[in-house]
C-alpha cells in the first residue's frame, strides 16, 4: 500500500487484487442527471447503439428506477411506509369475485414477501391475486393464474393435507329433508321439502401409506397411519376434494374409525363424513379456521 | 275483439317506442293509440296512425314527460274503417330519460397491465334504480372469456377483468337492468391490451404442487424507493436532476453474488463521486467522474474511475476514455462484479 491505493491495482497492473464480494444493500448516485439505473444478480452485456437497459423484470432483477416523476425501484409502485396490509385473494371457475384466503399486516419492507400453500383449491384453473391495502382500500390487484391438478383424494386443513391414494373409496349421498303426503282427493302425492338442508355425507376408506422421494413407507406406516387418527379425531373440521373438482368441508362424524386388514402392512381405515360448510364460502371459511381473513364474507 | 297489448319497457319519451301487440282479427290498416296519465287519468295521447303491422310507433313529440306513469290503450281499425273494442284495463309503462350507463374502457382504449378493474357508470335522471348489471370479456372473435354474471350489489359497480395477455384486442360489454326493467346495453367496446414487458415476470408466482394437492404462492414483490436528500427536480417527468442532491436506495434493495449495475445519465459533475454502492460495513465502491488532458489520453477526454475499499484495501479500475459529451449525448456506465472482481465500461449514446 502506498497513499491509498495498492501497486497491484494501478491502471498498468497485470493483475489486480480482488474485492469484496459481499452482498449490496446499499446504493447511493449522486451530481448527475439521471434517466435509469439498473440493477440484477446476473452478469450481462448491454448491447445496441443505444446501450438498452432490459425491460423484462427477471427473477434476477434487483432494481430499475426511470424516474418518471417519482423514485421507485422495484417492480411495484407501493412501499412498506404507505401499505397497511396485504391480501391473497382466489377465485376459481364460478367465483363471481376475488375471495380473501390471506390477510398479512406490513410493518417492515421483509413482510412484502409470501409464501404460503393454499390447500383448499379445487381442479381447474384457479386465479390468485397480491393486493395491497393502501388508505384502508384495495390497490391494484397483482394477478396471476396456474392450472390446479392432482391425482388422488385429499383431506386437509390449515397447514396440512394428506393425500388418499391406496384403496380409496368414498361412498356418498346428498341429503335433504322432504316429506310425500298422500292426500284423499288427489291421484298423486303431495311432496314438501323442509327447511334448506342440502348436504353431502358418506364413508370414506383409505389405505394409509406414506410416500416420499424413497417410495412408499409400509414398514412405518402404523406411524403415520396413527398421526392422521389424531388428525381426523381432533375436532376440527376438514377439507375433501378429490381429482374430479369436487370439494367439500366435512367433520368426521363416525364414533368409531375402524381398521380391516388382510395384512400387517396392508390395513385400510374406515370413517364416515358430512358435510359442515361450504368449501367456497369465505364466511364458512373463515369461521372454521381454514383461513386468517374475514374479509369477504 | 280487441288488441292485445305486450309489455311496455319504460323507455325515453324524447326518442319514443314501439309498443308491440297482438290481434287475431282482419287485416290492420289503421291503430290507435290513447295514453292517459295514471295517476289523473288525464288523455294525454290519442292519435291514429296508417300500419299494417302489429305494433304502434310512438314517435318523439308524443309530449308524454320522462318521470311520468301512463296506461296505454290500442285499437286497430281494418279495411272498411272498422275499429276494434279498446281494452278495459289498459298496460301501464314509466317514461324515463335514458340513463348515463357506460364503462371505464372506452371505445379504442389501450389497457397497460393484465389485469384490470372496471368501473361501471350509471346515472338516471329521474332517479330510477339500477336493478343489476352484469359486466363480460370476450375474445376478438367474441367468445365469451369471462362474465360477472348478473350482480345485484349495485353499490359497487365494478368488476376485475384479468388475465388479458399483452399485444391482444378485446371486447368488453355491460349490460344491466333497472328497477322497472328498462334494459341498458354499452354495446361491445373494443380495446387493446399493451404492457411493458415488466409484466411477463410475474411478481405473484404459482406453482402447482400435486403431490400436496396444492398451490404453493409467492410472492417477488421488490419494493424499494429511493431516499433523496432534498427535493428532487424532474426534467420532463423523465429524468432526476440529482446535480446538488443525492438519492440512496436501502430499504428493500439486496444484491448477492455477482451482479451487473447500469447507469444512464449525462452532465455529471467533473471529479465528483456520481455513485456509491456499500455492504453498509467495510466494503465500499466508489465511482467518480473524471474530465482532463492526460498524457495518452490525446486531447480533452472523459472517463469513469472505480475505487472498490474493502477492509482497508482498495481497488481501482478505469472505463476508456471517451470524448467529452455533447448537448444531445448521455452516458451509459455499466459495472460488473464476478467473484472479487469489477469490470467497468462506459460508452456516450444519444439521449
Amino acid at each position: 500500500m502506498f497513499l491509498g491505493s495498492c501497486f497491484a491495482s494501478s491502471k498498468e497492473s497485470l493483475a489486480s487484487s480482488p474485492a469484496s464480494s459481499s452482498d449490496i444493500s446499499d446504493l447511493t448516485i449522486a451530481s448527475a442527471i439521471y434517466d435509469e439505473i439498473f440493477a440484477t444478480e446476473k452478469v450481462i452485456e448491454l448491447s445496441g447503439v443505444d446501450q438498452t437497459f432490459p425491460s423484462v423484470w427477471g427473477f434476477d432483477t434487483r432494481l430499475h428506477a426511470l424516474f418518471q416523476g417519482n423514485l421507485y425501484g422495484g417492480n411495484v409502485s407501493f412501499t412498506e411506509s404507505i401499505v397497511e396490509s396485504i391480501r391473497i385473494k382466489k377465485r376459481v371457475k364460478g367465483d363471481k369475485k376475488f375471495k380473501t384466503i390471506y390477510e398479512k399486516p406490513i410493518r417492515s419492507n421483509e413482510d412484502f414477501k409470501i409464501e404460503l400453500m393454499d390447500y383448499y383449491e379445487p381442479v381447474g384453473t384457479v386465479e390468485y391475486a397480491y393486493v395491497p391495502i393502501i388508505s384502508g382500500g384495495e390497490n391494484n390487484y397483482i394477478t396471476n393464474r396456474v392450472e390446479s391438478w392432482f391425482d388422488s383424494y385429499f383431506i386437509c386443513e390449515k397447514d396440512i393435507s394428506y393425500p388418499m391414494v391406496l384403496d380409496t373409496r368414498f361412498d356418498k349421498k346428498l341429503t335433504q329433508r322432504t316429506n310425500l303426503i298422500e292426500l284423499l282427493g288427489r291421484e298423486k302425492p303431495v311432496v314438501l321439502k323442509g327447511g334448506k338442508i342440502r348436504y353431502f355425507s358418506g364413508d370414506l376408506s383409505c389405505t394409509f401409506i406414506e410416500l416420499n422421494e424413497d417410495g412408499w413407507q409400509t414398514h412405518s406406516s402404523w406411524e403415520y397411519r396413527n398421526g392422521i387418527y389424531d388428525f381426523l379425531t381432533n375436532s376440527q373440521p376438514k377439507i375433501l376434494k378429490d381429482f374430479l373438482g369436487n370439494v367439500y368441508m366435512v367433520a368426521v362424524t363416525s364414533n368409531d374409525i375402524t381398521e380391516e386388514s388382510d395384512h400387517y402392512e396392508h390395513v385400510t381405515t374406515k370413517f364416515s363424513v358430512a358435510e359442515c360448510g361450504s368449501a367456497y364460502d369465505a364466511g364458512d371459511l373463515y369461521d372454521n379456521g381454514f383461513i386468517n381473513a374475514d374479509i369477504d364474507r | 275483439m280487441y288488441a292485445t297489448i305486450h309489455p311496455i319497457e319504460p323507455f325515453d319519451s324524447s326518442i319514443g317506442t314501439d309498443i308491440h301487440f297482438s290481434w287475431q282479427g282482419n287485416q290492420i290498416y289503421k291503430a290507435r293509440c290513447l295514453i292517459k296519465e295514471n295517476a289523473s287519468g288525464t288523455t294525454v295521447y290519442d292519435k291514429i296512425i296508417s300500419t299494417m303491422k302489429q305494433s304502434y310507433s310512438l314517435p318523439a313529440d308524443s309530449e308524454l314527460k320522462n318521470g311520468g306513469y301512463y296506461v296505454a290503450y290500442l285499437s286497430v281499425f281494418d279495411i272498411d274503417g272498422k275499429e276494434s273494442t279498446l281494452q278495459s284495463v289498459g298496460t301501464p309503462f314509466y317514461c324515463y330519460e335514458t340513463p348515463e350507463f357506460k364503462l371505464s374502457v372506452n371505445p379504442g382504449d389501450v389497457l397497460k397491465s393484465s389485469a384490470y378493474q372496471t368501473g361501471l357508470i350509471y346515472t338516471q335522471k329521474q332517479n330510477e334504480p339500477l336493478n343489476s348489471f352484469c359486466i363480460t370479456l370476450y375474445t376478438y372473435q367474441k367468445t365469451e372469456l369471462q362474465t360477472s354474471g348478473d350482480l345485484y350489489d349495485t353499490s359497487q359497480l365494478e368488476y376485475l377483468i384479468s388475465g388479458l395477455e399483452n399485444a391482444k384486442q378485446y371486447y368488453i360489454r355491460a349490460t344491466g337492468k333497472t328497477l322497472h326493467n328498462m334494459n341498458l346495453d354499452t354495446g361491445y367496446i373494443l380495446f387493446t391490451v399493451s404492457y411493458t414487458q415488466a409484466q411477463i415476470f410475474n411478481p405473484l408466482e404459482l406453482n402447482n404442487r400435486a403431490e400436496h394437492g396444492a398451490i404453493e404462492i409467492k410472492s417477488n414483490i421488490i419494493s424499494t424507493i429511493g431516499i433523496p436528500e432534498k427535493d428532487i427536480i424532474y426534467i420532463d417527468n423523465e429524468f432526476a436532476d440529482l446535480r446538488e442532491n443525492f438519492v440512496t436506495y436501502d430499504i428493500g434493495f439486496e444484491v448477492n453474488g455477482d451482479f451487473t449495475k447500469a447507469f444512464r445519465f449525462h452532465r455529471p459533475v467533473p471529479n465528483a463521486k456520481i455513485i456509491h454502492f456499500t455492504n453498509k460495513d467495510q466494503c465500499h465502491v466508489n465511482i467518480y467522474y473524471r474530465e482532463g488532458n492526460y498524457s495518452d489520453s490525446g486531447g480533452e477526454k472523459a472517463f469513469f474511475e472505480l475505487e472498490a475499499v474493502s477492509l482497508g484495501s482498495k481497488y481501482i479500475l478505469f472505463s476508456k476514455y471517451l470524448p467529452l459529451p455533447k448537448d444531445t449525448q448521455q452516458f451509459v456506465l455499466c459495472t460488473n462484479r464476478i467473484g472479487g472482481y469489477y469490470e467497468i465500461r462506459a460508452e456516450l449514446v444519444n439521449k
